[in-house]
């Protein structure tokens, strides 16, 4: 049998470990956010078309010089074709600033134009017609890896509706080109989500509040909501487009009734789900809650982020307007994603 | 042995490295790491407690309270509250009325002071209401604010396939027009849907809608405005506690429940007003609400329902301007009105004109400043933009969105002191 004396250099190194170990561990941070700075931000909603503009503000939130590659994915159909292009810009962004643009126009790099502000680099117009999403991955330098800064918030205002950016927090960023959603590296992104809504068409009280009552509403006033989706992986690097299907399981009103839709979508790269009342067979309720899953191809959990927007029209003599909402994830359902970036 | 000690060696280096490493990690990124999964304080997380910020109520008003008229919007908001798990549970809930008043808490309400006898002020009041929801298992319950819910769905005459039985209901907000917010909080019941005391299970999620519709003189818009109500996790319990307490326990509450913590500070990303964006020109309302609150307590300058709200303004020339502001209880108003007087009276002279600050949009971070109370100073905030097609001008469309918040430590926890959970 034989003793070592355990040196200092031993032990020093010995603690270092553990120290890595369990610091390693208390900061497995896994959970998505749409309030707190983040090292990568997904707008899952941006449009360019039909008269709809979308404005974006991508915000640095600490005091030191932060940079983001950022990437447009378009996920227009064209004649029954997805584009599936990508585009994408770098963010330089000075202590605490924030910058604004609109989709349409993007910024240039020009100080001496009518966009004021310090330029955070040129940012590209979208095409007209553009249906899609915006990724921003924090990096450490011009050009330079992704780091775990966890420095950016982000909003988008899509005709006058607004949201907050999602953001995937940075843990232990190992600053390769393929980021890991695994809660090791990246946090992970939901496979579920609670989605609350009211029965397709409902009018009335949900409509227009209780002001169908005094004149000022109209009875034909109706909501109608859909899902605007994009799945949790993007290989900025390919070009290859993910996918997601998802399904609505359970559904279920305020009188207790139960439905669901197993497989209600399968989204590639980008969609927007219209909640049809044909397809959720929903009884006379007004209030649903519905649990939306996402799988992949072999039925295993798959990532997703999106928004909810709720379309009010005020009937004859009333205009409309709609108001776009963050997603409600399920306590626990989480599923690995990446994203790749060139 | 050589080949021993050369491992011991590696193993010292790579350890001694990965030391150097954290600590140098530590340091450079102390205020950048994420926060723990336990401070889930969110709009996208289920919560044991539930803040909706804001509250708007106009339907008609009568001869004692100012009645629709002229450029008037007509507003109410729907909310949703919603049970995300398999078994029964109830909320105590609380409206907290906001409005101004004539002279006095029993006074007529009022908007500003030209809606008072000349001579008597208009003075911000504050009062709490309480009712029970009774949630079956998974059910979505939503109603109008200023209508209520006489009889919840599976009351009385409720055709539920479970038939479980349902008690309670919801009421009217005390006033119209009615401001103010709403809390809720989820209770342990008994077999019988009676409130046996605090939990820590949180699966309840909220969601409002603001719906306006005008001017009364001719209405001819739609105003929508949803936002997800921010749901508090519980951490832990204690049977005997009757106040709600988030991120501790600040000295003198008597915590039934903590929760996660509100935001040490908050953030906002917004436009400055009067931008022109391309849904038309923005004016932004801001409702900051107080993390702690005394609901039994109806004095609206009490130190527990007062914050002052730092902050700072920063434009896209990383220029950075500040102001200091008190909240007491719930406050909404204009950007723009935060430091020039109410309406459009120097407007263009504020902070937040984007003719002061010349780019489209800001930053403006918002602090609690602690002090020697002894209470929290987290809090809630809420961005109500309104858009038009001229400066000043008719709404013509309208969102609401989160103020950002960062989770990092609070000097003081915050508490809603009750009674709360029976």
């Amino acid at each position: 049998m034989r003793t070592f004396a355990v040196r200092p250099a031993v032990t020093a190194g010995a603690l270092g470990l553990a120290f890595a170990l369990a610091a390693t561990s208390a900061s497995a941070q896994d959970s998505y956010t749409v309030e707190q700075p983040t090292s990568v931000l997904i707008f899952p909603k941006v449009v360019n078309d039909e008269g709809r503009d979308t404005v974006l503000q991508v915000t640095n939130n600490h005091n030191v010089m932060v940079y983001a590659h950022c990437f447009y994915t378009d996920g227009q159909t064209i004649n029954g074709v997805p584009r599936w292009t990508v585009t994408d810009f770098q963010l330089n962004l000075t202590r605490q600033q924030t910058t604004t643009w609109p989709a349409s126009t993007g910024r240039p790099q020009n100080p001496s134009d009518d966009q004021n502000g310090i330029d955070p680099g040129g940012v590209p117009p979208t095409v007209d017609g553009f249906t899609g999403s915006l990724v921003c991955v924090q990096i450490g330098s011009s050009h330079g890896n992704p780091i775990g800064g966890n420095s950016l918030t982000g909003r988008a205002s899509v005709a006058g509706a607004d949201y907050n950016a999602v953001g995937i927090p940075g843990i232990n960023v190992d600053g390769d080109k393929t980021l890991m959603l695994d809660g090791l590296e990246y946090a992970r992104c939901p496979s579920s989500y609670h989605l609350d809504f009211v029965t397709p068409g409902s009018g009335g009280a949900v409509a227009l509040g209780s002001m169908v009552g005094f004149g000022l509403g109209d009875a034909v006033a109706t909501v109608s909501t859909s899902l605007t989706v994009v799945p949790c992986n993007y290989d900025f690097a390919t070009f290859f487009p993910a996918s997601v299907r998802l399904g609505f399981n359970p559904i279920v009103d305020e009188f207790e009734n139960r439905n669901s839709v197993g497989t209600a979508e399968d989204v590639v790269c980008w969609e927007n789900v219209q909640l049809d009342n044909a397809v959720f067979e929903l009884g006379p309720s007004t209030f649903n809650t519905a649990r939306v899953n996402g799988n992949d191809s072999t039925g295993a959990a798959a990532p997703f982020v999106g928004v909810a927007n709720v379309l009010r029209v005020g009937g004859t003599s009333l205009g409309m307007d709609s108001a776009t909402t963050n997603l409600h994830a399920v306590t626990g359902a989480l599923a690995d994603g990446q994203i790749i970036i060139p | 042995m050589v080949k021993g000690r050369t491992i011991w060696n590696f193993t010292a280096v790579v350890g001694a490295v990965a030391l150097v490493g954290i600590v140098l990690g530590t340091v450079e990124r102390s205020d950048a790491q994420p926060p723990d999964p336990a401070d889930s304080t969110s709009a996208v997380v289920t919560g044991g407690y539930l803040h909706f910020p804001k509250i708007l109520v106009h339907t008609t008003g009568d001869l004692a309270n100012p009645a629709l008229a002229g450029d008037d919007f007509a507003m109410d908001t729907v909310i949703q509250i919603t049970n995300t798990s398999d078994v029964r549970v109830t909320a105590n809930c609380f409206y907290v009325t906001a409005v101004s008043r004539c002279g006095s808490a029993t006074g007529p309400v009022c908007r500003d002071d030209s809606e008072c006898v000349p001579g008597i002020r208009c003075l911000p009041t504050w009062s709490s209401d309480d009712f029970r929801i009774d949630f079956t298992p998974l059910q979505p319950i939503g109603w109008s604010a200023a209508t209520g819910l006489s009889i919840l769905p599976c009351g009385i005459g409720g055709v539920c396939p479970g038939n479980p039985g349902q008690s309670g209901q919801i009421p009217v907000v005390s006033v119209d027009p009615f401001v103010g917010e709403l809390r809720c909080i989820q209770v342990e019941t008994d077999d019988d849907g009676m409130a046996t005391g605090p939990t820590t299970d949180s699966d309840l999620i909220g969601k409002a809608t603001i719906v306006e519709s005008g001017p009364f003189s001719g209405p001819s818009e739609v105003l929508a405005a949803g936002y997800n109500a921010i749901g508090f996790q519980g951490v832990s319990s204690d049977a005997l506690g009757t106040d709600a307490c988030f991120g501790g326990a600040p000295a003198g509450a008597n915590c039934g429940v903590t929760y996660t913590p509100c935001a040490a500070h908050l953030s906002l990303q917004h436009f400055f007003e009067g931008a022109e964006t391309p849904a038309g020109f923005v004016s932004t309302h801001l409702t900051l609400s107080p993390c702690s609150t005394e609901l039994e307590i109806g004095d609206v300058f009490a130190p527990s329902n007062r914050v002052v709200a730092q902050m700072l303004v920063y434009n896209e020339f990383e220029q950075r301007f500040s102001i200091a502001e008190p909240v007491d209880c719930v406050e909404t108003q204009r950007l723009v009105d935060i430091d020039t007087p109410a309406g459009p009276s120097g407007d263009s002279s504020s902070i937040f004109s984007i003719g002061t600050q010349g780019t489209l949009g800001g930053q403006t971070r918002i602090r609690g400043v602690s002090d020697d109370s002894g209470f929290g100073r987290g809090i809630v905030g809420l961005a109500h933009q309104y858009f038009s097609a001229s400066m000043g001008g008719t709404p013509t469309s309208s969102s609401a969105y989160h103020v950002n918040g960062e989770l990092a430590a609070q000097p003081d926890p915050d508490a809603v002191y009750g009674p709360l959970f029976q």
